[in-house]
């Protein structure tokens, strides 16, 4: 089984994915985008599913919580499985709103037994309803998720173990967070060490697919200088995160799905497709120091 | 933790004022919205550069989407979307000749006539 390559799917690039399906396996589609579209706009996606293989990912869910994941969420993202058919979908480890009040983005949860059994809970409901279990993906995050005692790769690890389910990585949001939390004793960045741990920790077997996306560093404030690197999907992809998939190539066993995210200030479409071509040359090199090691 | 602590930390990561009481006692605020003397604790010790800098970010998006609620693509990074309706049907306009006349039809918030087919 061969590994496959695409891109998010973003309406403002509609028509040039739709003229390059030939040099894509597959689109990624987000689920938000059609639960309450009427259904002749619905429409659309069952036709795009048909000219190309299509994956659901969703950003609404909340699932990393201790609180029940929403009902009616969960019955429109149903829908939209049922029309899009696809290879399988996923959700963040990731909660969204508390006490009634709307976040607006994904915020990464404590990292704790009561987080860890309610994204179980979550998990089993999500998959009674949608029909499947979700991937479910790791989170950057500018903040150290307060209320944690586990550092992000055991969180992670348990949790897929135990909602016995697969792991979406996205590499940027790996290297943000080792970029932003990772410091030896001495104050000196630990990143690579930290990258490489977790990648080590996590159950590679479990990792079907993987995100490709860029960011920019952002000031601390009051911090003499420093930045943190935020996760904006406006940027290109950085050499670490085609050196990460590499090293994820020659670890996880075929077949990934890669997928690259661009949400906006869009380059040239060629651009986008060459970094889809790196990509593809990256994870086959991992795959071919995986060979020699085996 | 608790249900009421991710409430909490939703409160903080998008109430200004609510945040800067919070800063400026925030074991004391924890406790006075009903939470722990355990997770009290846990937030005293919270991340603040990194609390200042989610705000901000959770902030831009909500503002974002607010701007773009109509037509706009929701999603996935911490910061930033692209505003929808006139790039997209920009690119429709563009696309392949097999597909153009449905993608025109069926993009969210188009106003083009439907296709004959």
């Amino acid at each position: 089984m061969r590994d496959l390559f695409g891109l998010g799917w973003r309406f403002p690039l509609a028509g040039r994915i739709l003229a390059a399906v030939d040099r894509l396996d597959v689109v990624e589609v987000i689920a938000e985008d059609w639960t309450e579209r009427p259904a002749r706009q619905q429409h659309a996606l069952r036709t795009l599913s048909a000219q190309i293989p299509v994956v659901l990912h969703g950003v609404s869910l909340g699932l990393a919580s201790s609180v029940p994941v929403d009902e009616k969420r969960l019955d429109a993202f149903a829908r939209v499985v049922d029309l899009a058919r696809p290879a399988f979908w996923s959700e963040h480890l990731a909660f969204v709103r508390g006490g009634g009040i709307e976040i607006g983005h994904l915020a990464a949860p404590p990292r704790c037994a009561a987080t860890i059994e309610g994204t179980v809970r979550n998990v089993a409901r999500a998959r009674a309803v949608v029909g499947s279990a979700p991937l479910l993906e790791n989170v950057a995050t500018l903040i150290d998720p307060p209320g944690s005692d586990r550092d992000e790769a055991a969180f992670v690890s348990e949790v897929l173990e135990a909602c016995d389910t697969d792991l979406l990585l996205d590499l940027h949001n790996l290297h943000a967070n080792a970029r932003n939390f990772c410091f030896g004793e001495e104050g000196e960045k630990e990143e690579e060490k930290e990258e490489e741990d977790f990648l080590r920790r996590v159950p590679m077997r479990r990792v079907r697919a993987v995100h490709l996306a860029g960011g920019r560093p952002i000031p601390v404030p009051r911090g003499r200088g420093e930045t943190r690197l935020l996760d904006d999907h406006l940027h290109p992809v950085p050499d670490v995160v085609f050196s990460l998939l590499e090293r994820v190539g020659a670890m996880a066993p075929p077949p990934l799905t890669v997928i690259l995210e661009r949400d906006g200030l869009f380059p040239p479409f060629e651009e986008l497709l060459n970094e889809l071509e790196r990509a593809r040359t990256g994870l086959a090199a991992g795959r071919a120091r995986r060979e020699v090691a085996a | 933790m608790s249900p009421g602590f991710e409430a909490y930390l939703a409160r903080i990561y998008t109430d200004d004022a609510e945040r800067a009481l919070f800063v400026a006692d925030p074991r004391g605020r924890a406790i006075a919205a009903g939470l722990s003397p355990a997770e009290s604790d846990a937030l005293a010790a919270i991340d603040r550069d990194g609390l200042l800098l989610a705000a901000g970010s959770f902030q831009k998006k909500r503002a974002h989407a607010e701007t773009h609620r109509a037509g706009s693509v929701p999603g996935g990074a911490q910061d930033g979307r692209v505003p929808l309706r006139s790039s997209a049907r920009r690119t429709v306009r563009a696309s392949v000749s097999g597909l153009k006349g449905f993608w025109m039809n069926s993009l969210p918030g188009s106003r083009m006539p439907r296709s004959s087919k």
